[in-house]
């Protein structure tokens, strides 16, 4: 029983030590590296699944819960059963001159496909909301093909959610399009959501600030964002209430995903999309009819029926049209 | 062959998923919790390492600072735990307080409350609303 207790003590000696003497570790404000690629607003070609994601196994107790980690969201491998991987070792990459006490938000310009670019704050409680929530359904972000699955596979039955990137709770952001994007049930409530309570209790606690960005991660021109990348940074205490660098899956566990333009399916099932279908499936694009003032899918027959002369491709949302008095087609619904 | 105790009593505090640490950082706090700590006290002092000093502002002189926290203890003593996985000592705990958050944070250190199944009662329990927690709910497990 002695012989057990030692060994007991040093297992907990040992633990506790690590883990206080990295809690004591939070002058990382001066290890915040170069944010160049954030500075026009978006993070392209990312994502790519490859074998640099490791897992950090050097944990010894059950209760502590393996997680993946990697360098950069381009260094992020496929999902593999957990919401979230660490990156950079949880180290934010926020700028010197960045951090600062004075709250504020910032929203990117969407960009010419219509996404949503990084959001960015020094949450503070003088930004949290102090009402309920307004509808957000106005906002149609780009990938936007939602589909009902039973709720045994997704939590509520429709696989997307208009997620904000900069969470409700923290700046009472409603319908602001530059801050919503289509996000999966599961990035939501199991990847993002966590992250968001742990800044949003820690400020109500303390009256503090934390620094938080949160990066859609999109590939190529695809319309869905793979994932997001999210980093926060409590400012008074330099890190030692809140600090972690997180990619965040867009992913629906049972579901394929195309994030070129959002459509999803049943694993094991047949995409809706084949080759002999592929005159009729729905690429995420629009035609508009100039002289009608009609939006069309790129995929409606309707749309095949427009000159060239009044022909018009779009990509991206569709609020600008129709405050220039456009209106969706009857037949394919581009607004539904 | 020396008997078993149980004798300690540990406090935790937890998320909905058992979840205690992210990033050696705690999940959450809340000083109306921490004053509901000092106030089941009556005259103890409450052992907790120096990782959690900063929870007990205020409170100098009521808490003694043991970074091994919890070997040692002896009978009756009260512990807080926050960056120590208890189950090497869960044959020499008497009771284990839970301090449910009563939201989901991220984690990658957890409390099993499995062992919770192996002897252990639940004798109390109760919701109160915390300073930045809207319901946290309190719940005294003894063997």
């Amino acid at each position: 029983m002695k012989l057990k207790r030692s060994i007991a003590f040093l297992i907990a000696l040992v633990l506790a030590l690590s883990i206080v003497f990295t809690a004591c570790d939070t002058d990382t404000s001066s290890d915040f590296g170069n944010d160049d690629a954030f500075e026009d607003g978006q993070k392209e070609n990312l994502n790519k699944p490859d074998k640099k994601t490791e897992k950090k196994t050097e944990s010894t107790p059950e209760s502590e819960t393996t997680v993946d980690t990697a360098a950069t969201p381009e260094d992020v491998s496929e999902y593999s059963g957990k919401p979230y991987v660490v990156l950079n070792g949880n180290k934010p990459e926020f700028k010197d001159d960045e951090i600062t006490d004075k709250a504020y938000e910032f929203y990117s310009k969407l960009d010419s496909l219509g996404r949503c670019g990084y959001t960015m704050s020094c949450v503070g409680k003088e930004l949290m909301p102090t009402e309920d929530r307004e509808s957000i359904s106005s906002v149609k972000p780009t990938g936007w093909i939602n589909n009902k699955y039973d709720t045994e596979l997704v939590d509520g039955g429709y696989i997307y959610n208009r997620c904000h990137l900069i969470g409700f709770q923290l700046t009472g952001e409603n319908a602001n399009k530059e801050n919503l994007i289509t996000g999966t049930r599961y990035m939501n409530v199991d990847g993002m959501l966590p992250f968001e309570n742990m800044v949003a209790d820690y400020v109500k606690e303390t009256d503090n600030h934390v620094m938080y960005r949160v990066t859609p991660i999109y590939v190529g021109n695809n319309l869905l964002a793979s994932g997001v990348q999210m980093e926060a940074y409590s400012v008074e205490d330099k890190g030692e209430g809140v600090c972690f660098n997180v990619y965040v899956y867009n992913v629906q566990p049972g579901i394929v995903i195309n994030y070129a333009n959002g459509d999803n399916w049943l694993s094991g099932e047949t995409p809706p999309q084949t080759e002999t279908e592929s005159e009729t499936s729905w690429d995420g694009k629009y035609v508009l009819n100039k002289s009608s003032k009609k939006i069309h899918k790129s995929n409606c027959s309707n749309a095949k029926t427009i000159s060239e002369q009044n022909r018009q491709e779009h990509i991206g949302l569709l609020d600008d049209l129709v405050a220039q008095g456009y209106s969706g087609c009857g037949l394919c619904k581009p607004l539904e | 062959m020396e008997d078993v105790k149980h004798e300690m009593k540990v406090i935790i505090c937890i998320d909905d998923n058992g979840g205690m640490l992210f990033n050696s950082r705690r999940q959450s706090r809340d000083r109306v919790l921490i004053a509901d700590i000092m106030n089941g006290l009556g005259d103890k002092r409450i052992y907790i390492s120096s990782f959690s000093r900063l929870l007990f502002e205020g409170y100098e002189g009521r808490y003694i600072i043991k970074d091994d926290v919890p070997n040692g203890l002896c009978r009756d003593d009260v512990c807080f735990i926050e960056n120590v996985d208890i189950k090497p000592y869960v044959n020499e705990i008497d009771s284990v307080t839970l301090y449910r958050w009563n939201r989901v944070y991220p984690r990658d250190l957890s409390f099993d409350t499995g062992i919770l199944a192996n002897g252990f009662t639940m004798r109390e329990t109760c919701d109160f609303e915390g300073y930045s927690h809207e319901k946290i709910t309190k719940e005294v497990f003894e063997r």
